[in-house]
């Protein structure tokens, strides 16, 4: 299978267009704001490079991966396993079901003052704020995938004429596999949120700092860059987990 | 131990475990950092009768519906033509992925100075923090549906809209449903965020709640959310079953 | 002749009565517009008692003033809340000073014109198995939880900390947001010592060994904690200079009142404080409180007390605390007359 097809060329201009499209209207808007309140890409950039140059972002942001990576390692382990266990399990999803929705549906944020009991404000809190956000998020994913879609897909499979175990292991199981690309990609989108909303409210540390100490300056452009920051770290690691979605379920990736 | 195989006697069960581990560890920390539901039920039947937190939650759910509804109505489309269209795809991705790992409060000062501390507001923060979920669930799914059985259904002579109906949106139908649930989720964590900036609705209450001694009162909102949460995930429950009877999950009879 | 004369004197008689009676009603039509106008006020998180009077000027004697129902949005951040007033999406705002001098050294045309309050509540509480004297607070190893460095929970323990030749930077900061995170980080055992209110400071101690162990109102001679801030293009429109004066003089007569009767006192605490028993508040229960805030601590003087020189004295432990950069004009931020405006036409 080639990975440059023909369209390839076209496609990638069109992302690099709208890339550079809305930085123009980014830049054309925020010249219009004052600087104290919003700050545009030109400054940003250069915040970025300075930050980079001086080794102050890199430092924090190598800090800030190590809670990242952690929490969320914990949190695929734990999470993909028991996710099929209370999808496909009726008394587990009956036990556990009620108590996963209603964590489910309140801020991480609430959890920050209860969670300083047991894991106090550093390196132990953050792991565990990452892991409590990411888990909660692809175990329900992870779930849903197991329980809700096989039964559609083994109508239509049924509806073509396919039977019995044969059905399930070439129909239920790479139909479930979409699910867990979601869980892990938004199970990554929380835990990149975790991550800094952990070096916000527990003791300030990494990025957070930066974040912090550029906002208590009302320095838009620093807070900005770290924001940029973070949002060309998660398009990037969600670009890697689509190659890596294309390699392993290639049915499932048309371009 | 027929019980047992009782969906209710099972979600009773869960329940109440939760609830024994949760007023032991209330015990052992004390009411100052963790009260226990002994404690929380007494103060959250006190903030129903009292009148004052019903009334600032149906405000504060009004709003979230609404930012949530707008959310519903562009998220869902966009992921679907990013799905299924290769220029759609290249102009937005790069956006989505971005913007959904950007978090809400760092544009906070810019969607004050664009639409003010009100209504709007807190519409907008709703509105952005589901947005990104729905896009990115729906497209997921639309990308996901295999080629193959769009083939296999025109192979048997199925018309275009008969393919729709029998094997796209079946397929993509678990997914718009996930993406449903997990947009809900996060417009009314979005809810809640906003509402911690500007000090109204519910978030006012839980700011408001950091002021006292005990954690009865901020653990009482806390389960008023979970109740909503779980609530508004059972209502989406029934919609689904409604709008797409033929996916009936597994589970839903006790089968 | 006399009759046309007379006829003439008539007509303009008329044309004059006409003409007053037109002013007046313009002048009835513009006082009743300036009747009907409703300040935006843009006020932070909690409403402790120190915060009661000025909640009271808000919400009830501007209108009594004349003035339309007050238009009141709380903001938790005083960072967003600066920068609301900047971009003007309220007239009047209730920040703390160090953040708006920081603002206007970021370019900022921000004026600060009157106290919110005087002095402040905030206490040091500590725990007292680790902490017995402000000294062990420089101890390695001692954790002490502010919001931010810069804003005034840090900056209020600096000149303490310089009174008893300490260097506030050998401390151990640990910056949390959010004052029930930081109480809660004390009671966990996770912090040992906490800036909070003394709304609340005898709550905690019941807690367990937790004890004050710095007052700032007692450490510094002037202690500015809040104040009221206006955009300077706003302050440009004399109808607003004008509604800035009023809302000052309004803030005076709370601060007059709240000194000299406790039932109104507790009447407004009643109906502005932030907690949720405070409804049930008795004038009795309130008279420690109050008694402090009148007495030690001058929360609110008769003439408010408000001059540059307040401000000037500050700057060394802002600067220390590095919470500005000091290149700050303080005589362009600082703006005395419309307080001087509205202390004249109160008289006493």
């Amino acid at each position: 299978m080639s990975l440059v097809r023909q369209d390839a060329v076209p496609t990638y201009v069109v992302y690099v267009a709208s890339l550079v499209v809305g930085l123009m209207i980014w830049e054309v808007a925020a010249q219009q704001i004052p600087r104290i309140i919003f700050a545009p890409p030109s400054v940003v950039a250069v915040e970025l490079y300075n930050g980079f140059a001086s080794g102050k972002l890199a430092v924090a942001f190598a800090g800030s991966l190590g809670h990242l990576v952690l929490g969320f390692v914990f949190a695929v382990v734990v999470g993909v396993p028991l996710g099929f266990l209370v999808g496909r399990n009726r008394t587990a999803y009956y036990l556990l079901d009620p108590t996963i929705s209603g964590i489910y549906a309140v801020p991480p944020i609430a959890f920050v003052p209860f969670m300083i009991i047991w894991f106090g404000l550093f390196f132990e809190a953050r792991v565990a704020l990452v892991f409590l956000m990411s888990f909660i998020e692809i175990l329900v994913t992870v779930s849903a995938g197991a329980r809700g879609i096989e039964q559609s897909y083994l109508d239509v499979a049924r509806a073509f004429g396919a039977r019995g175990r044969d059905a399930l292991v070439k129909v239920m199981f790479p139909a479930v596999l979409p699910f867990v690309f979601t869980a892990l990609r938004i199970g990554l989108i929380r835990a990149i949120h975790a991550m800094i909303v952990a070096e916000l409210f527990f003791a300030s540390a990494n990025l957070g700092r930066v974040m912090k100490d550029a906002a208590q300056r009302f320095d838009t452009g620093g807070l900005l860059a770290v924001v940029v920051l973070l949002a060309v770290f998660g398009l990037i690691v969600q670009e890697v987990l689509k190659q890596i979605e294309a390699r392993v379920i290639p049915w499932n990736v048309r371009d | 131990m027929h019980w047992l195989r009782n969906k209710w006697t099972l979600r009773a069960l869960g329940i109440a475990c939760a609830l024994l581990i949760w007023e032991a560890l209330g015990r052992t920390v004390g009411e100052a950092l963790l009260a226990g539901p002994l404690l929380v039920i007494p103060e959250l039947v006190e903030l129903v009768a009292d009148g004052e937190m019903p009334r600032e939650l149906a405000g504060s759910l009004r709003q979230m519906l609404l930012g949530y509804a707008l959310a519903c109505c562009v998220g869902m489309p966009v992921g679907v033509a990013m799905g299924r269209s290769r220029i759609f795809d290249a102009i937005l991705r790069p956006w989505v992925n971005m913007l959904v790992v950007t978090s809400v409060a760092s544009l906070v000062p810019l969607l004050i100075v664009m639409v003010g501390t009100g209504f709007g507001f807190r519409v907008l923060v709703v509105f952005i923090a589901s947005v990104f979920y729905i896009v990115l669930t729906a497209y997921q799914g639309t990308r996901g549906i295999d080629p193959r059985w769009v083939g296999v259904g025109r192979s048997f002579n199925a018309s275009r809209l008969r393919t729709f109906w029998r094997i796209l949106l079946p397929a993509s139908y678990p997914f718009l449903i996930t993406g449903a649930r997990i947009g809900l989720v996060q417009a009314i964590r979005g809810m809640v965020v906003a509402e911690l900036y500007v000090l109204v609705g519910i978030g006012g209450l839980v700011n408001t709640a950091g002021l006292y001694i005990s954690t009865a009162n901020l653990l009482a909102l806390m389960v008023t959310l979970m109740a909503v949460g779980v609530t508004a995930n059972e209502a989406l429950r029934y919609v689904g079953r409604r709008v797409a009877p033929w996916h009936e999950e597994r589970y839903a009879n006790g089968a | 002749m006399m009759l046309n004369r007379r006829k003439v004197i008539q007509g303009i008689g008329l044309g004059l009565g006409a003409g007053i009676a037109g002013v007046g009603t313009l002048a009835s039509q513009l006082a009743f517009a300036e009747a009907q106008r409703a300040i935006k006020f843009q006020l932070l998180g909690f409403t402790l008692s120190i915060h009661v009077p000025s909640y009271a000027a808000v919400h009830d004697i501007l209108p009594s003033m004349g003035y339309g129902t007050s238009s009141v949005t709380r903001i938790k951040q005083i960072r967003i809340a600066t920068q609301n007033m900047v971009a003007g999406s309220a007239d009047l705002g209730e920040t703390d000073p160090p953040t708006v001098l920081r603002a206007a050294e970021a370019g900022a045309d921000l004026k600060i014109i009157g106290h919110f309050y005087n002095n402040t509540t905030l206490v040091l509480v500590a725990n007292g198995d680790k902490v017995k004297s402000v000294e062990d607070l420089a101890k390695p190893g001692i954790r002490i939880a502010i919001a931010s460095k810069g804003d005034v929970t840090h900056v209020v323990l600096v000149g303490p900390m310089q009174n008893r030749g300490i260097d506030p930077d050998k401390l151990t900061f640990i910056e949390m947001a959010g004052s029930g995170t930081r109480m809660r980080a004390l009671l966990a055992d996770r912090v040992d010592a906490s800036l909070i209110h003394f709304d609340q400071a005898e709550r905690v101690a019941k807690q367990g060994n937790f004890k004050v162990v710095i007052e700032p109102h007692k450490e510094y001679p002037v202690w500015v904690n809040e104040v009221w801030v206006a955009n300077g293009a706003w302050l440009a429109n004399a109808k607003n200079r004008r509604a800035a004066v009023d809302v000052l003089k309004a803030t005076l007569i709370a601060f007059r009142r709240a000194n000299d009767d406790l039932d109104w006192f507790t009447d407004k605490y009643r109906k502005f404080a932030s907690f949720k028993n405070s409804k049930d508040a008795t004038a009795e229960q309130l008279r420690p409180v109050w008694e402090a805030l009148r007495g030690p601590i001058n929360a609110w003087p008769k003439d408010m007390g408000f001059n540059v020189e307040n401000f000037r004295g500050l700057l060394p432990a802002y600067k220390a605390s590095g919470a500005i950069a000091g290149t700050v004009d303080l005589d362009s931020v600082v703006q005395t007359q419309y307080v001087e405006q509205a202390l004249d036409e109160l008289g006493g």
